[in-house]
């Protein structure tokens, strides 16, 4: 359909065995999906996948921004980018007109500095930074001030000697069912504006809302993973950026929720954290000074660093230098100037040049493997999994590693949103299994993922202690048989629900296709599968399906001693009901029935 | 004293970070009744928050009849889902 999945099946046909990612012989998709560019709420969405610097496996990055509406109003639906640039190059594309220009003078320029020497008013603009060019393992590449952060994409890009991407046009989007489109818009803004997620806590604390209740249900990621509680969490939340640093809310176009915040740094107005960056930042550094996360957040922006990654190997050097493993002078707790430490990784300059490898290659130097937060290469996110059994087994077996999204977030079931017990794995394989597929088919639809919300009933949400939502909690679990069932069999779900999947009636809308929403998760399935199988073609096997061993045997609470994730436990139900076979591999019928050909 | 801290939404609506309840509470009903009252709110809004007594869930400790004795802090969080 689009987006990631897609994109890894164009990799698929292109890249057959392990590969050197910042090689020449590696690839880059920049696409977008069916919904980008229409006036669909949150659709200003566009992926790039290619082969990841920090991993080694296919990896994929999925951005807002102006970048993607802007690619297809030039008239395209993706770009593949190949081979590699003999000198700096800037890409320039005018609907059919694409030049390849020096961009010499570019070098050296943070990503903010870049967007305002490129492009016109109205251009799209994609570009790295200092980061990118030098090759740093988990540089992002930028679009205005939105990010495709994950899995060190940038440093391709830098790789190819490509400083970014200008494009403009001025096509639109050719609708289907103009007026069943209008109407299918209209319902689904409505029902984002009213539900307690999208209409009331992502406007009103931005992502960061997120950062208290995480302390209470003891997800907060502190300290470098040690414990799930922060003793000043209340310093770096989402209510003390309101009351005190908030400038404005802000959003992508045609985004109703306007999650993001604008702050202060410097005196001038800034893209504000989301609540990964404040967590990696704030309590897994042991830092209470929500005025240097700003400063740490607009730099890691401006030089082109993913700031998960960055706060994580941050960490990580932390608890190094606290064990005496490397003698680096950073300390948890500590005042840091991050303006300079985030140059110096930028530039690879000093303990710089250590901590732009990321936690598994500094781990491979200094030690500390069973402390180094990563999953398969990329850092963990901001959820602290052992009071979150589900989003720990996501963590281990996202495709791209460490990742929340990939991973199917189910924190949302297991304390954020509903109260599912974090503790209990029941029931967990099954619904991480239905939100990773789940996940995968809004994006490859190119609908922000905080449209899923949709898919938790509003009631639940809001009304978490009535007789109604505990019942529901307490049977979810339950289910797992049933919902297993229905990942493996999606077709049988051959209806349409606006209340929903509202993505599925506006993809029909457009590109004028038949789907239900049996047949869109089976895409999303697709696409995780295939996924998987290309990660096997690179070295993947079920022994990198693991967590760092800090999270699997150091509880984290020391008065539970099963406060830890059940990985093993979890991971061999995961298979099965995937359809893989014990090293983790998609059995020949289940990409038959797929439709995945090998 | 108890100290009953509101996070989220809630706190928007009662405008104040934080509250001393300075009397005799011998469950959390009464508590909840006396912050209806102080920041003109209807109970049923007040028990929509999910609410912890000292850092414990309030569901684990009997919900809206679990004790108060001696407790030092009450969290009421307005519901979220994610980020």
């Amino acid at each position: 359909m689009g987006g990631k999945a897609l994109a890894a099946k164009i990799i698929a046909d292109h890249i057959k065995a392990k590969i050197d990612p910042l090689g020449e012989e590696n690839i880059m998709v920049l696409n977008t999906c069916p919904l980008t560019n229409t006036s669909a709420p949150c659709s200003a969405r566009f992926n790039i996948s290619s082969i990841s610097p920090l991993t080694g496996l296919l990896a994929s990055s999925n951005c807002g921004g102006n970048f993607g509406n802007n690619l297809k109003r030039a008239g395209y639906d993706g770009l593949v980018i190949v081979g590699k640039a003999k000198r700096k190059i800037l890409i320039e594309i005018e609907c059919a007109e694409i030049k390849f220009s020096d961009a010499t003078h570019l070098w050296g320029k943070t990503t903010g500095e870049t967007q305002e020497l490129i492009g016109g008013k109205r251009s799209g603009r994609f570009v790295i930074g200092p980061a990118g060019e030098n090759l740093v393992k988990y540089a992002g590449i930028f679009s205005q001030e939105r990010t495709a952060g994950r899995t060190g994409l940038g440093a391709v890009f830098g790789s190819k000697n490509l400083k970014g991407l200008v494009v403009s046009g001025m096509v639109r989007v050719e609708m289907h069912d103009q007026e069943a489109f209008k109407e299918i818009r209209n319902y689904w803004t409505k029902l984002l504006r009213s539900h307690p997620t999208t209409g009331e806590q992502l406007p009103q604390f931005g992502t960061m809302g997120l950062v208290t209740p995480m302390h209470y249900r003891h997800l907060l990621s502190t300290k470098n993973y040690s414990k799930g509680q922060y003793e000043h969490y209340s310093d770096v939340s989402g209510e003390a950026l309101r009351d005190k640093y908030l400038v404005k809310n802000k959003g992508c176009e045609t985004c109703p929720i306007q999650c993001a915040r604008v702050v202060k740094v410097e005196g001038k107005d800034v893209k504000g954290p989301e609540v990964e960056t404040a967590v990696l930042l704030g309590s897994n550094l042991c830092n209470n000074d929500m005025q240097s996360m700003l400063d740490a957040n607009y730099y890691c922006d401006e030089y082109g660093l993913d700031t998960i990654s960055f706060g994580s190997s941050i960490g990580f050097a932390m608890e190094l230098n606290e064990k005496g493993l490397w003698d680096c002078g950073l300390e948890f707790g500590q005042k840091i100037d991050f303006h300079d430490l985030i140059r110096k990784v930028a530039y690879r300059e000093g303990i710089g040049n250590e901590i732009a490898e990321g936690t598994k290659r500094m781990a491979q130097k200094f030690g500390g493997e069973e402390f180094a937060i990563n999953v398969k290469g990329l850092e963990l996110a901001a959820y602290e999994p052992r009071a979150a059994q589900g989003m720990g087994l996501g963590y281990a077996t996202g495709n791209r590693g460490g990742c929340h999204i990939n991973g199917g977030y189910m924190v949302a079931l297991e304390g954020l949103g509903l109260n599912l017990d974090g503790q209990t794995i029941k029931g967990k394989t099954a619904l991480s299994i239905f939100f990773q597929n789940t996940l995968e088919s809004i994006s490859t639809g190119g609908s922000c993922i905080f449209t899923s919300y949709a898919v938790l009933p509003a009631y639940l949400v809001r009304n978490p202690n009535s007789i109604i939502s505990r019942i529901a909690c307490k049977v979810m679990p339950h289910l797992g048989l049933v919902v297993g069932f229905i990942t493996k069999h999606p077709r049988l779900l051959c209806v349409n629900m606006k209340m929903l999947f509202p993505h599925v009636i506006a993809i029909n809308a457009v590109i004028g296709s038949k789907l239900t929403i049996g047949k869109y998760l089976e895409i999303g399935t697709r696409g995780f599968n295939l996924e998987r199988l290309i990660n096997t073609r690179l070295g993947l096997t079920a022994k990198d399906d693991k967590l760092p061993k800090r999270l699997t045997h150091e509880p984290e609470d020391p008065n539970n001693k099963h406060s830890v994730v059940k990985l093993d436990k979890m991971k061999s139900i995961y298979y099965r009901t995937r359809g893989w076979d014990q090293n983790g591999v998609p059995k020949a019928k289940t990409l038959k029935k797929l439709g995945i050909e090998v | 004293m108890i100290s009953v801290k509101f996070f989220g939404k809630i706190r928007l609506e009662v405008g104040v970070e934080e509250y001393q309840a300075t009397g005799e509470y011998a469950k959390l009903k009464t508590l909840l009744e006396e912050l209806g009252k102080e920041f003109n709110m209807e109970y049923k809004e007040l028990k929509k928050c999910v609410i912890f007594i000292d850092g414990t869930p309030f569901t684990k400790l009997g919900m809206y009849r679990a004790s108060l004795k001696g407790v030092k802090e009450v969290a009421m969080l307005s519901p979220v889902s994610g980020g």
